[in-house]
């Protein structure tokens, strides 16, 4: 299956608008050559300054996929900027072929199972602080449209069902509804067989849907 | 045609939808955008400082020998120092050895060798060589032993008898 086609599949399957995406993935592909050249010409203060782009475009939905892997604040703030700096380190090895999102993707998911298996190392010999002991943000005087969603009934419901998901089928669903990857660029990034990318989305969808068409 | 898996229904569709919108808010509402902003400063700060340490290290274009030519007269001082001192050990023991007075117990000896030599060539009657020895151990002998010497019967006195 070409990549425009797989990407219209789950763009349909996930009710994504296909039109926007494609070209924002292509033109972060030509943003990251042009970083890649300005870094092997030596000019690297021109290569940071671009790749200030690169980290606004993607830095919202790296933090979006770091979360559901960590459930940290801070673990997903460290993971995310370790992405960043890695991506900026080894931008030199970076293939133009590839989309930039899947290896990107492919590196952010590698650092936050590093950071999960050092956390649960930690966790072994030192006593676990509180859940998240995250300094809250300024109270905004009205709560965010997330806050609202998230409190309401049918957000805690669903975050409920989300939660009951195997970590498998919920990586793939995220990357696949929330990143709006593709499922060949989902099966690069996580270094599985695209079937078997396509059955863990299956399931998934169908798991939540007995969930939470039940309560409906 | 075989019927695609992930394909749903627009209700489905609509229903997954909504999932997504609170798996991203999840996320979103801890990571406003002034967090966001301070993490995108951060991140740019970090790859600062590590342009910055980079110029430190001038590697490839530095001559590869140089550190070791830093390294080298260090090693080669120790190396002198020891021979130095093994020499110089060497050298004050053998000074030493030479230079170490001879035990007057050693003079005795050879003095006494040659007498000895004599007495073989011309043997000295029992009493004589017996008052010999007695003048030799009163001689050397300390002062503490005279007590006991004193009690001790002479020679020639039990053989008179």
């Amino acid at each position: 299956m070409s990549r425009t086609t797989s990407r219209r599949t789950i763009a349909s399957a996930a009710a994504v608008p296909p039109a926007p995406a494609a070209p924002v993935v292509a033109r972060d592909s030509a943003l990251a050559a042009e970083i890649k050249a300005l870094v092997l010409a030596g000019r690297r203060d021109a290569a940071r300054e671009r790749f200030a782009e690169l980290v606004a475009a993607h830095q919202r939905r790296a933090t979006r996929i770091a979360y559901q892997y960590l459930r940290d604040v801070h673990d997903v703030d460290e993971a995310v900027q370790d992405a960043f700096v890695k991506v900026f380190s080894h931008i030199t090895s970076y293939r133009e072929e590839l989309p930039f999102d899947v290896w990107f993707t492919r590196i952010l998911v590698n650092g936050c199972l590093d950071l999960r298996k050092s956390r649960s190392r930690r966790l072994r010999w030192v006593l676990p602080t509180p859940a998240d002991s995250t300094p809250p943000e300024p109270v905004a005087p009205q709560p965010s449209p997330e806050e609202r969603l998230l409190a309401s009934e049918r957000g805690r419901r669903i975050a409920a069902a989300v939660e009951q998901l195997p970590e498998r089928q919920r990586m793939v669903f995220t990357l696949c509804q929330v990143a709006e990857q593709t499922t060949s660029e989902v099966s690069q990034a996580l270094g599985l067989r695209e079937a078997t990318v396509r059955v863990h989305l299956f399931r998934a969808v169908r798991k939540l849907r007995v969930l939470l068409e039940r309560e409906r | 045609m075989t019927k695609d898996p992930t394909h749903l229904s627009d209700d489905a569709a609509g229903l997954m939808a909504e999932v997504g919108e609170v798996v991203a808010a999840q996320a979103d509402v801890h990571f406003t955008d002034d967090r966001l902003e301070r993490q995108r400063a951060h991140i740019l700060e970090r790859l600062e400082h590590e342009a910055r340490h980079g110029r430190v290290i001038s590697f490839p274009a530095a001559p590869t020998h140089a550190p070791a030519s830093r390294t080298r007269p260090r090693v080669r001082w120790v190396a002198v120092a020891a021979a130095a001192g093994l020499l110089i050990g060497f050298l004050s023991e053998h000074v030493a050895h030479r230079a170490r007075p001879v035990q007057p117990s050693a003079i005795a000896a050879v003095d006494t060798g040659a007498e000895t030599l004599q007495l073989v060539a011309a043997p000295l009657s029992e009493e004589e060589f017996l008052g010999r020895m007695e003048m030799a151990v009163e001689g050397t002998a300390g002062s503490a032993l005279r007590p006991l010497d004193d009690l001790t019967p002479r020679v020639w006195e039990v053989a008179a008898q």
